[in-house]
């Protein structure tokens, strides 16, 4: 049975997918593959969510796209981190982590 | 191929992004890795890639959302934009109609003013090559300013000497001849060249041919004529056999061998040239050291007019050392622009000055109405913030609306624009050159798109940048209206700026139109009333006779009978019914000044500087104009050629050079060609000004006319043949001018009087150009200070209307009426005295630039200054006094329910 899914909002999603692009390039099925990876299957991506996160993300020059050769050998679409990417993931991470504390805070209040 | 490329590109332009094919390999690819991957975790192939599909749901469906997402092409984006602007802009129609009204106003008037500089300025001058001819003059090296036509020697030796020319030619001006006919006597205006001319200005006659060189010849008197193109459709009806035909003028046939072509424009502007003939030089002018000739160059193909300066410098130099009279002469070349418009430019300034302020004032009034839109719409801004668009796409939305409203308003500009320009060309004082061209062409239409986009970014950049900049974080409450606050700030500050504007504007015309009273209070010394003028002429040719004089120099002379016959004229108009008193003259009375010629107080030691005016007038001159003598007497019919040489100075000349002594019976001497001539002064009268209105009179001497050294100058201009006749009348002068033609043709052989007008209307002319002044930028004023008005009322209705929740609570919590009225007008008050402080200093700087232009008055005029101020003051006031009583009629009862 699939584990319960957790509903990201759409900027928690830009913010995982530029952590992923910031660890290597790879190209949109792989950044699908690998946030299953690193969260142990709890965070499934929606390739309907996936596909236009990383268009919106391109048009914000926050990534960069290119056509490649996958590693079986297939035309495949790999994306990058810019710096601007870099900076914005930086602020991202940030407010995450301000914002997560204070919702744990209320949380944890008798 | 070039095709292909073309239709790539557009499609690249106004399609979408990222092509549809790209989004599929994309996509294709994933679901192949899925697949793959099912099947590695052990699935069957067909499982493994319907599985893939499943978990992918509706790629048609994501498609649609990627298309979504991507930027729609820049093209399509702006086309969204001016279709929601065209909408936004239609609700509000009487914003729309108000901003677009302002801006037509400020447009229409640059765009008015652009094609008069247009056409009086910025066009090429009517002659080929125009950039290649020149001017020459002759100046005094230590008068570098005082420009001279050239000796005719001069000018001779130039034309041999240079190498740096490709043609040169001498002009002589105002030319009159007498066209003798029972029926249609008239009297034709013309000029004549020398060789070269038509080759300087690259004009070939359109009918006929240019003169012949043999046809250059002094002595020949049947001179052949070239025709203007208005004569020869005036007198012959474009008759296309008018070559060789014959002109009767002054008892002798000449023949026309040329038509100008219809586009020449004569030099300097003149209107009505009938002809011009050929003209060279022997004998008695060669010797003659009046510097009078105009003298036009075409310069060699790349040469420029800097070497061409230094060559006839150098040739001046040769010939100071050659000839005695040229010591310390020497020549200026100048460019034919300079010489046609040059002195014309210091007059636009103020008034293009002027026209800018006005449009302004105009933008400064829509980014306020804009302003204040934009604080309405704050609510549709944030809404559409929140959902997604980008704060730069919304910038745009907004410029894009200015833009619409500077199209519409420069539109409806140029229709503002055509009617102005009717005005300003019917109304400008003559002797502008080419106004009449002036119009609405391609250059002016450029000019016009050019001025609106410019406005349209000017007042739209502001809004458009401060309504987007506001972003809405969580929980926010979009009805808040507290957000004015910097907005409303800084309409408050346009509208300061505004009244600023709009008062320099007024005290630049009330410094005007003080000028102008006082310029047309002035007493002008004589009965300036019932007075008429004219001029006649009697013939030259068959008349003037070669005398040599001491000198052994060979002069022109008129014989004694010439003068007399004057006199008799005089007699017999005098004795017409309605005629009360007559003289003669040699200057008609209001066409300018002269400046003062030495002359020589016998007996006196130091007579450096003593210059004066010199007149020549008959007997009776004075009376007739009313001037009172105040020692002495008049002339005399008796002081005639053969009498005593006296003369009769004016109060300013006695006053100056005989301060304690009496003048009468003090000889002075007149220099001139020849002995200086020795005069007996018999009569001091009161100062008076003859020649022009607004100089104060220079100390003047008058001689019987009689008297006049008999020398012809071959300028015409100064030629003793003609004479101006003043006749005080009592009747309408209509009624004696048929008698007054008779007299005139009786005694010269048929020919006319002419140049007819009253001493009144020559006067009147002179008051032209300030009345004009006066006149627009009192229109300027008037727009400016309405312009002003209306943005004080828009700014503080808003205000008012902004505030109503607040006032409500004041009133509520006990406020009076009249406290709130007084908190309201405060207000008010506060941007009426930072515009009117600004306003002020404006005003003194612009004082400066108008100083030219004033008569007599100080451009810092407090009085002017102080009236202005107040004036501003009231309007103010007035425009608040609507937001006021507005604010006081709000029911706070009714504005709390609203909340």
């Amino acid at each position: 049975m699939p584990p319960p899914q957790v509903d990201l909002l759409q900027g928690t999603l830009a913010m995982l997918i530029l952590k992923t692009l910031a660890l290597e390039r790879m190209h949109g099925f792989g950044v699908s593959v690998r946030i299953r990876q690193m969260t142990s299957d709890v965070l499934r991506v929606d390739q309907g969510s996936l596909y236009p996160a990383l268009h919106r993300l391109e048009r914000r020059k926050l990534i960069r796209a290119e056509w490649g050769v996958s590693e079986n050998n297939r035309k495949a679409k790999f994306y990058t981190l810019t710096p601007k990417g870099r900076r914005c993931l930086e602020q991202e991470a940030s407010s995450w982590v301000r914002l997560s504390l204070a919702v744990n805070t209320v949380m944890q209040a008798e | 191929m070039a095709w292909r490329q073309v239709a790539s590109w557009w499609r690249r332009l106004t399609q979408e992004r990222t092509p549809t094919d790209e989004i599929d390999a994309e996509l294709r690819f994933h679901l192949e890795m899925e697949a793959e991957r099912n099947l590695t975790s052990g699935m069957e192939p067909r499982e493994a890639r319907r599985a893939a599909n499943r978990d992918f749901g509706g790629i048609e469906q994501y498609k649609e959302e990627c298309r979504d997402q991507r930027r729609a092409s820049w093209v399509h984006s702006v086309w969204q934009d001016i279709r929601y602007g065209v909408r936004i802009l239609g609700k509000a129609p009487g914003f729309t109609a108000l901003a677009v009204l302002s801006l037509a106003s400020g447009i229409g008037a640059t765009t008015a003013m652009f094609s008069v500089t247009n056409a009086v300025f910025l066009r090429p001058l009517p002659y080929k090559d125009a950039d290649r001819i020149v001017r020459l003059w002759e100046v005094a090296q230590d008068r570098p300013d005082q420009k001279r036509g050239a000796m005719v020697r001069n000018f001779l030796a130039w034309k041999e000497r240079n190498t740096v020319f490709e043609d040169m030619a001498g002009l002589m001006l105002d030319h009159t001849m007498n066209l003798n006919s029972d029926q249609n006597p008239e009297v034709l205006k013309g000029r004549k060249f020398t060789p070269g001319f038509l080759d300087v200005f690259g004009v070939k006659p359109a009918l006929g041919r240019p003169f012949l060189a043999e046809e250059y010849d002094n002595a020949r008197r049947d001179w052949p004529l070239i025709i203007s193109y208005g004569f020869w459709e005036r007198r012959f009806a474009k008759d296309p056999n008018v070559i060789g035909k014959t002109l009767p003028i002054e008892g002798l046939k000449q023949p026309i061998v040329g038509v100008m072509p219809k586009d020449y424009q004569p030099l300097y502007w003149a209107k009505n040239i009938d002809f011009w003939g050929p003209r060279t030089w022997s004998g008695a002018n060669i010797t003659t050291n009046f510097r009078w000739l105009p003298v036009f160059a075409k310069l060699r193909p790349g040469v420029t007019i800097e070497q061409a300066q230094a060559a006839m410098s150098s040739i001046a130099e040769g010939l100071a050392r050659e000839d005695a009279a040229n010591t310390g002469w020497t020549v200026k070349v100048e460019p034919l622009y300079q010489s046609l418009l040059g002195f014309r430019q210091p007059a636009v300034m103020p008034i293009a000055g002027g026209v800018g302020l006005v449009l302004l004032i105009a933008c400064a009034n829509v980014a306020g109405l804009l302003l204040g839109r934009t604080s309405g719409r704050q609510r549709e801004i944030a809404i559409r913030l929140s959902i997604g668009a980008g704060r730069l796409r919304i910038a745009r939305q907004l410029l894009t609306e200015s833009l619409l409203l500077a199209l519409a308003g420069g539109i409806a500009g140029l229709l503002f624009a055509r009617w102005f320009l009717t005005i300003l060309i019917a109304a400008a004082p003559p002797g502008t050159p080419r106004l009449e061209e002036a119009s609405i062409d391609v250059r002016v239409l450029a000019f016009t798109l050019a001025v609106a986009v410019a406005t349209g970014v000017l007042f739209g950049l502001v809004p458009a940048l401060t309504g987007s900049r506001f972003a809405p974080g969580p929980g926010f409450d979009v009805s808040a209206r507290s957000f004015g606050g910097s907005r409303q700030r800084m309409r408050r500050v346009l509208v300061a700026g505004e009244v600023a504007v709009a008062m320099v504007l007024l005290t630049g015309a009330g410094l005007l139109l003080k000028s102008f009273l006082r310029l047309s209070g002035i007493d002008v010394g004589f009965e300036v009333k019932d007075v008429v003028a004219f001029r006649l002429k009697v013939p030259e040719r068959g008349v003037l006779q070669a005398v040599p004089n001491a000198a052994g120099e060979s002069l022109l002379r008129v014989p004694e009978q010439m003068a007399p016959g004057f006199e008799r004229i005089l007699e017999e108009m005098r004795a017409l019914p309605g005629v009360r008193a007559g003289a003669i003259a040699t200057f008609a009375p209001m066409t300018g000044m002269f400046g003062g010629m030495p002359f020589t107080i016998e007996g006196n030691s130091g007579n450096e500087g003593t210059r004066g005016s010199q007149f020549q007038v008959s007997a009776g001159f004075f009376d007739t104009l009313g001037v009172p003598l105040l020692q002495g007497r008049d002339f005399l019919p008796a002081d005639t050629q053969g009498g005593e040489w006296v003369a009769i100075i004016n109060d300013a000349a006695a006053k100056r050079y005989w301060a304690n002594r009496d003048p009468i019976g003090a000889w002075i001497a007149i220099p001139g060609t020849g002995a200086p001539r020795r005069y007996r002064i018999v009569g001091v009268v009161r100062n008076f000004r003859y020649g022009r209105v607004d100089q104060a009179p220079n100390p003047t001497i008058y001689t019987p006319h009689q008297q006049q050294p008999l020398i012809v100058h071959s300028s015409g201009w100064l030629s003793q043949v003609s004479r101006t006749f003043l006749l005080r009348v009592a009747v309408p002068p209509d009624k004696v001018l048929p008698g007054l033609r008779a007299i005139a043709a009786k005694h010269t052989g048929n020919q006319p009087i002419f140049d007819v007008q009253t001493v009144e209307d020559l006067q009147g002319e002179q008051y032209r150009a300030p009345r004009f002044g006066v006149t627009l930028v009192g229109v300027f004023a008037a727009f400016g200070v309405i312009l002003a008005a209306a943005g004080v009322f828009s700014v503080m209705t808003y205000a008012v209307v902004q505030r109503s929740r607040e006032i409500g609570l004041r009133m509520a919590l006990g406020a009076q009426r009249a406290a709130v009225a007084r908190m309201i007008l405060g207000e008010g008050l506060k941007v009426a005295a930072a515009g009117i402080v600004l306003g002020l200093a404006g005003s003194l700087a612009a004082g400066r630039v108008l100083a030219k232009l004033l008569f007599e008055i100080n451009p810092q005029d407090p009085s002017t200054l102080a009236s202005v101020s107040l004036l501003f003051l009231c309007v103010i006031l007035l425009a608040c006094s609507f937001p006021v009583r507005r604010a006081t009629a709000v029911d706070p009862v009714e504005v709390l329910r609203h909340e």
